[in-house]
């Protein structure tokens, strides 16, 4: 059951087409002559995808995201096509075809489900690559529901089954410990892809590509935004997905807020051993072990903690560890997935300047 | 035979547990080291309904009986003695005089705000020369009019020192005695001359309140007489009969943790190159505990199922607090054992575990005398009639 | 006003394990519990409730099993439960689901607000709430916490990859619940009792809704193989001077996406 839609009111615009170099694009040609048919089934081609330029800038993940559509259309014989919501600019439209698009349709303004499902239903594309993001979950699942496509979220891989041309997806079940790969039957085949599932492609400035401007109108969305103060409340302990644990080797008061400002850069929460509680760096609530709270954090970065049954006691759970030890010989560094000997308090500092 | 709860016992269950682990467990340590009742958890448990746990909803109660009653303080007992035995006083011996022996006036006076949660109760027995023997009591009660005086002391009241509404037995005729002379009454904490005496400073338990109650004429309406004048024995016995069940469950609770304490520790320490958990000394303590544990758990479940169907249970009642806290005690003191000195550590649950589970062995009925209880009910059947 | 909870009965996630030898997830430790999440949607409607009066009335799909789901939101506080159960939905996927719930939403009448949780932890893909608002023709707010009502219109915050928002909607609408402040409440023991022994689980049919094979079990996903994730390879040092060693791991760390 598919409810009707509200006008479609977004249509490519003749006049407004302002193609800018010659096209030396793939040619397909090829493939439908030896294959005899087009390619695609049911008229479904080509790869689409939306990204969002903010203050003339890409995100990484859209650049991530038109890399790996290049990859595939490559693979699948097919054009990658962009639509370029936000507020788009040519430059921003030449980065995304120095990074994959072929084509790439300004269409100023934020996306919403009735006017891209509309689109998409008349367009036919094989599949659609969104980047991964709480707005663009929903805007996905709209669309798919509206259009009786698959969908599959939080995409870490794609592939595409080279007999049938179905797409292959991997995502993330039962909070990630473990990943599924999901086929999808129905088109389009709808994908958000996660924040760093795919490097970076390296720009290519000599592709070149079609830029035109849609008559765009999205529809204004029924919901207000605007934006809200923080509420500055680090992560509790036991629920964080990362914890930054300080002990004993950290030294001093000036080792401690390293910590601080590492936990800070993560958006981590601040726990430590019972050394770090000795030194009065920490509270009981915070400390990590048999003798206090236990942790099961997706990453657990101890710094200065050498490691005792006690302390290890508490930690057991978490799915990645790092220690960061001054003696070669810390229990720790057998339980850690990376370690690094030294100082503690050099390596935190020098670990809070990579990232940057 | 089923051995498995119904649903809504699984669905009780999965509360409890999740309301101990977010909102007791957290406290046991600081009552311990304070030396004060979990004040802030009372309310909790009354809006959880957690204070009435067996009665009948007729009476403010959540009508889950001996088996939702068992599965509370098993669960309670898994986290937090202290916060169990403030239960186990309320319901199971304090509010229960009320259940058993009341009238149908008295039940809706007393037992439903008790039930409710709305008033605490506590149940007074032992005395400075009364214990084991309970016979023994020298508090008073005279009658005068419609009303009775009582005077005397008793000690080691569990929740005396806030109580709202004590269950008290004393001497009605002293020439009768422990046949006859003695009769439950119900005490209100505002009659004039109830007095809290000394709270003790107890090696364990140190989260529940432990106090002196002083009677001093104190009048008690002859309508708040529980049972019959003369049979008091009788309404105590029962209700303290159906707290060993309890207890039982509370101890199953303490040595389930210890167990899962010790096993988890034994994984991960190393000694001689090798976790613990390869070493046939532990294995043999953690098959012990894991036996003794899984014989108590049938024992226990079997007799509240033997008190919602009303059939006799005293025996195994007693059964149930004489195994439970042997079986506690012994299982924090292997799991103490298998931790080594960390076990001993005050900053370590097990130190305390230690100390808490040996009041098990002593309050409500020594081991001795659920000894002679089960011994006197095994004779009985044989026709023996064994005379204190 | 009456608000719908559509709620789902998941395995426990903190006690599924992988079984590396199966690659397969092993469910063996693993109880039957309603979904977190939705059980902060639910704490959010009887919240509301309390405040403007109204119905609350819990939703889920599945079996006869997942009754049990049912009755424990009877037992929070929920009016009425009802379980859409039939054959056909048995091989329902995401899509149909939804359309399934907003039929049964539509059934119940007079629903201004329906509420659920921001995912599934154990395979959803956190799309149902905006499946579910297609398939109203209803706005949709994912990923939102404290909802309050002023004049039918719902206000929320929600937080982006990037920022805290405060939002607002006319309803009906549709709302997604994070894991936030407000904590489920405890199921009194007495509601648990009644909800168990005595309360009704109302249980409609495909036929009830009026809804055909077509519109519920085309299939648009499938699920293949698990991707077991990689064995831990403890003990590896990195080495070079702090710096180097520090910009080593950050690489690693982000090439494994934990930062």
């Amino acid at each position: 059951m598919l409810r009707p839609l509200r006008g479609l009111s977004m249509t490519e615009g003749n006049s407004a087409r302002h193609s800018l170099k010659a096209k030396t694009m793939q040619d397909l040609s090829y493939l439908e002559a030896l294959m005899g048919e087009p390619v695609g089934e049911e008229g479904y081609r080509d790869i689409w995808g939306l990204a969002s330029a903010v203050e003339g800038r890409l995100s990484d993940l859209s650049l991530q995201t038109v890399g790996k559509a290049r990859g595939l259309a490559d693979g699948l014989g097919a054009y990658v096509r962009f639509l370029l919501a936000g507020a788009p600019d040519e430059e921003t439209a030449q980065t995304l075809i120095a990074h994959g698009a072929d084509y790439v349709y300004l269409a100023p303004g934020q996306a919403d489900a009735e006017t891209l499902a509309a689109f998409l239903r008349e367009r036919k594309p094989e599949i659609v690559l969104l980047d991964d993001s709480i707005t663009n979950r929903a805007l996905a699942a709209r669309v798919a529901q509206a259009l009786d496509a698959s969908l599959v979220t939080e995409a870490e891989d794609v592939r595409a089954d080279p007999i049938d041309r179905a797409l292959l997806v991997t995502r993330p079940i039962y909070e990630g410990i473990a990943s599924q790969v999901i086929a999808c039957l129905a088109k389009p085949q709808i994908v958000t892809v996660r924040a760093g599932a795919f490097p970076l492609p390296y720009p290519d400035r000599s592709r070149t590509g079609s830029i035109e401007q849609l008559s765009a109108s999205w529809q204004p969305d029924a919901v207000q935004y605007e934006p809200a103060p923080e509420v500055a409340s680090p992560p509790a302990l036991t629920t964080a997905r990362i914890v930054v644990s300080a002990g004993r080797g950290m030294e001093d008061a000036e080792g401690f807020a390293l910590v601080q400002q590492l936990a800070a850069r993560l958006g981590a929460a601040i726990a430590g051993d019972r050394g770090a509680l000795d030194m009065g760096w920490i509270g009981p609530e915070q400390q990590v072990g048999a003798l206090g709270v236990i942790v099961t954090p997706a990453l657990y970065i101890a710094c200065g903690i050498e490691g005792t049954t006690e302390h290890y006691l508490g930690m057991e759970g978490a799915r990645a560890v790092i220690a960061l030890c001054r003696e070669s010989d810390a229990p720790l560094l057998k339980a850690a997935d990376w370690g690094i000997i030294g100082s503690p308090k050099e390596i935190v500092r020098a670990l809070v300047e990579a990232m940057g | 035979m089923d051995f498995s709860f119904p649903p809504e016992m699984v669905a009780f269950r999965r509360m409890v547990r999740e309301f101990a682990e977010e909102e007791v467990r957290p406290l046991a340590a600081t009552i311990d080291r304070e030396d004060r009742v979990p004040w802030e958890t009372i309310p909790k448990l009354r809006q959880a309904g957690l204070l009435g746990v067996p009665f009948p909803q007729k009476y403010g109660g959540a009508g889950l009986g001996e088996m939702g009653y068992c599965i509370l303080l098993e669960e309670m007992g898994r986290v937090c003695t202290s916060t169990a035995t403030f239960i186990g006083a309320h319901i199971g011996i304090g509010a229960m005089a009320i259940y058993l022996g009341g009238t149908e006036e008295q039940k809706q006076r007393y037992l439903v705000p008790l039930a409710r949660g709305e008033k605490l109760a506590a149940f007074a027995l032992t005395e400075p020369g009364a214990g084991s023997d309970a016979a023994a009591i020298r508090t008073r009660a005279v009658r005068d009019g419609d009303r009775y005086i009582l005077n005397g002391t008793k000690i080691y009241i569990t929740n005396g020192s806030f109580a709202d509404i004590i269950s008290v037995m004393a001497v009605t005729d002293p020439a009768l005695g422990a046949r006859g002379g003695v009769t439950a009454f119900i005490v209100e904490k505002e009659y004039p001359g109830y007095k809290v005496g000394t709270i003790e400073d107890k090696m364990g338990i140190r989260g529940s309140a432990t106090a002196e109650l002083i009677f001093d004429e104190v009048e008690v309406p002859a309508a708040n007489v529980l049972g019959q004048v003369g049979l008091g024995f009788v309404t105590f016995m029962q209700s303290l009969d159906v707290g060993r069940v309890t207890l039982g469950a509370a101890c199953l609770g303490g040595a389930e943790t210890a167990l899962e304490m010790a096993i988890r520790y034994a994984r991960v320490r190393e000694q001689f190159g090798r976790p613990l958990a390869h070493l046939q000394s532990v294995q043999f303590m953690v098959a012990e505990m894991a036996a003794e544990i899984e014989a108590l758990r049938s024992l226990v479940y079997r007799t509240a199922w033997l008190v919602d169907t009303k059939q006799p249970f005293t025996k195994e009642a007693g059964m149930c607090k004489l195994l439970g806290s042997e079986i506690a005690s012994r299982c924090v003191d292997r799991a103490m054992q298998i931790h080594g000195a960390l076990g001993y550590s005050r900053d370590f649950p097990l130190e305390r575990m230690l100390r808490d589970s040996r009041i098990a062995e002593l309050f409500e009925g020594t081991n001795e005398i659920q000894r002679i209880v089960i011994a006197t009910e095994l004779f009985r059947e044989a026709g023996v009639r064994i005379r204190p | 006003m009456r608000i719908a909870v559509c709620i789902k009965q998941i395995l426990d996630p903190r006690a599924v394990r992988l079984s590396r030898s199966r690659e397969a997830i092993d469910p063996r430790q693993a109880a039957r519990i309603v979904n977190p999440p939705d059980r902060y949607a639910l704490e959010a409607a009887l919240r509301l409730r309390e405040r403007h009066g109204g119905e609350v009335i819990a939703l889920s799909v599945g079996a006869r099993d997942v009754s049990d789901a049912l009755r424990e939101a009877l037992a929070m506080g929920a009016d009425r439960a009802i379980l859409l159960s039939d054959e056909m939905l048995a091989g329902a996927d995401a899509s149909g689901v939804a359309r399934a719930l907003a039929r049964a939403v539509e059934h119940i009448g007079d629903v201004s607000l329906v509420l659920t949780g921001e995912r599934a932890l154990d395979t959803g893909g956190g799309t149902l709430p905006a499946r579910l608002a297609q398939e109203l023709g209803w706005p949709v707010v994912t990923d939102a916490s404290e909802p309050q009502l002023e004049d039918s219109i719902l206000r929320a915050f929600q937080r982006d990859e990037k920022q805290r928002w405060s939002v607002s909607v006319a309803l009906p609408a549709v709302l997604a619940v994070t894991r936030q402040r407000e904590k489920p409440r405890y199921p009194p023991a007495l509601r648990i009792a009644w909800a168990y022994r005595e309360a009704e689980v109302e249980t409609w049919d495909c036929d009830d809704l009026g809804l055909s094979p077509e519109e519920i079990s085309a299939r648009h996903t499938e699920e293949r193989n698990l991707v077991m994730p990689p064995e831990r390879n403890l003990g590896f040092i990195l080495s070079g001077s702090p710096e180097e060693a520090a910009r080593s791991l950050v690489a690693e760390l982000r090439g494994k996406r934990l930062i």
